[in-house]
């Protein structure tokens, strides 16, 4: 089986000299599949999930392996050099996927904005590709202002825009915490046939014991704190 | 009736790289930029420091070098309003103030007094004269036409849409890998370079400076973006607004003119004016409570 995303021993803290915050987090996630992390309010998702993106700052200490489609990110205390080119290969849909959407544009010229390079010229937006075809089932309106569609169509939208640039593994930052029971379904109906289509890697952190349990097909991560030193490990929940 | 038309467009003429500006800054990117007070005031100062020195060059050299100087002039004041925002984090409205109070003693030291006549030079705003009773028409129609083709095209370019997602939501550009301090820079450079060369333009059109001509620009600029605003509808960003919206302001100007109004009121015509139309717009539901940013535009 190939793994899009392999970590190994991972340990981190937020200061070089403090106590740990994870301690050795090992973990496999097959290619081309929805992978579902668990974890309580507290338990560091986001913390987890920033690290996997590379985003680190400097006074914290990270030792252990991420390997990214075959590519192998090896940190020790003097070694972070390579953290930054994560990024590239690993993208975040955040929680308040609002933040990421210029909501009085259509979806169309959402599609376009996401493509703008590090500093836009005066050359015309870049050209609209092709959606994947699931997309029409969702029927989104591609001229209204995007702050006319529903809390579920941002969310895909935001998911589509990330999904603009190159990418290999997508995390997404509890995708349905801020929507309600009909606009979470149809997330997750979308993030299925987006994974079934275009054969990507999904990571998806929630606190949401039904969702985990729901769409998790045989296994998921749980983050669980020791309530004695509060180290955070993780596990694999078969 | 021919005669106010040709007024109503001189004066929108003169006025609008301001009004254009201001709809970058204020409008698009909604900081509250009253810095362009002082760029317009700066931009017509270092036109007519540099206007001996033009004496001896043809018209139409003279009056690219003054457009240019003037437009220089302006970008330094913009990015005098960046370097507070962005280096020094100070907010963009008590930075326009610190750059109004820090300009005002600059100015006065750069013009060495309190006005100062252009008389004394040849126009280079009348270079090329088609209609006589208005040598400055010409040029002033063209500068129009070239900035109303400038920003059309530029609000179709990366840049114009960045300029419009700013405003919108400047947390936008952190998620996408863009550089949000370079949007913020050429929008504030831009706005403030044309505040500078309506500075000159007006100052040549009534032939002197005056370190006091920039008061109530902002609340000028304001008006007729709210007017355009009110008046063009279906695109999010327009050309049209602050074409349409200069225009119409003239044309009002003109009218109450023509029935014996006194201009020395028309600030607070022009406030009551504002106020009218967004009662109006906040009544009717045009305007999403939501989406009401702290200047109304």
């Amino acid at each position: 089986m190939t793994f899009a995303l392999e970590i190994k021993k991972i340990s981190f803290g937020f200061a070089q000299q403090s106590k740990l915050f994870f301690n050795e987090l090992s973990g496999q996630f097959p290619a081309g599949a929805l992978h579902f992390v668990r974890g309580q309010n507290g338990a560091g998702k986001s913390t987890f999930f920033n690290i996997l993106r590379g985003i680190l700052h400097p006074q914290e200490s990270i030792t252990g392996t991420i390997i990214v489609d075959g590519v192998v990110h090896t940190f020790d205390k003097d070694n972070r050099d390579t953290l930054g080119s994560l990024q590239d290969d690993v993208k975040l849909v955040q929680q308040n996927f609002d933040l990421m959407l210029a909501d009085q544009l259509s979806f169309e010229e959402n599609l376009q904005i996401a493509r703008l390079s590090l500093y836009p010229g005066l050359n015309p937006l870049p050209v609209r590709e092709k959606l994947p075809a699931f997309v029409e089932r969702f029927r989104i309106s591609k001229q209204k202002p995007v702050h006319m569609l529903s809390g579920g169509q941002r969310q895909m939208l935001a998911i589509l825009m990330v999904l603009q640039k190159p990418t290999k593994i997508l995390l997404l930052d509890e995708p349905t915490a801020a929507l309600d029971a009909h606009n979470a379904k149809m997330i997750m109906e979308f993030l299925q046939s987006l994974v079934e289509e275009s054969g990507l890697t999904v990571l998806i952190i929630s606190h949401d014991l039904d969702l985990v349990e729901h769409y998790a097909k045989k296994r998921y991560y749980q983050i669980n704190i020791d309530e004695v030193t509060g180290l955070r490990s993780l596990h694999l929940i078969e | 009736m021919l005669d106010v038309l040709l007024i109503v467009c001189e004066q929108a003429f003169l006025y609008f790289p301001l009004v254009l500006g201001a709809y970058i800054s204020i409008s698009l990117l909604k900081v509250p930029d009253l810095s362009i007070e002082s760029a317009y005031v700066f931009g017509a100062i270092c036109a007519a420091r540099l206007m001996p020195q033009l004496s001896h060059l043809s018209l139409p050299v003279a009056l690219c070098c003054v457009l240019l100087i003037s437009l220089l002039g302006g970008l330094i004041v913009g990015s005098v309003v960046f370097l507070f925002t962005r280096m020094f984090h100070v907010p963009h409205l008590l930075a326009s103030v610190l750059t109004i109070g820090l300009f005002h003693g600059l100015n006065q030291f750069v013009l060495g007094t309190a006005n100062f006549s252009l008389s004394a030079f040849e126009n280079p705003l009348a270079s090329f004269s088609l209609v006589p009773a208005h040598p400055e028409l010409f040029v002033l129609t063209l500068l129009f036409v070239v900035l109303w083709v400038f920003g059309a095209l530029l609000f179709y370019t990366q840049l114009g849409y960045s300029f419009v997602i700013y405003g919108n939501n400047p947390s936008f550009f952190a998620n996408y890998g863009i550089s949000s301090k370079y949007v913020f820079c050429c929008a504030l450079l831009l706005a403030n370079g044309l505040a500078g060369l309506s500075g000159y333009c007006v100052s040549q059109s009534s032939s002197f400076v005056d370190i006091g001509m920039g008061f109530g620009m902002a609340l000028f600029s304001v008006t007729c973006l709210i007017l355009g605003k009110a008046l063009v509808r279906g695109r999010l960003f327009s050309i049209f607004v602050p074409v349409v919206g200069i225009l119409v302001y003239c044309i009002i100007q003109q009218l109450l003119l023509k029935v014996g109004f006194d201009l020395k009121y028309f600030t607070m015509i022009q406030s009551a004016l504002v106020l009218g139309i967004l009662i109006n717009q906040y009544r009717h539901g045009a305007l999403r409570k939501s989406k009401i940013d702290n200047l109304g535009v």
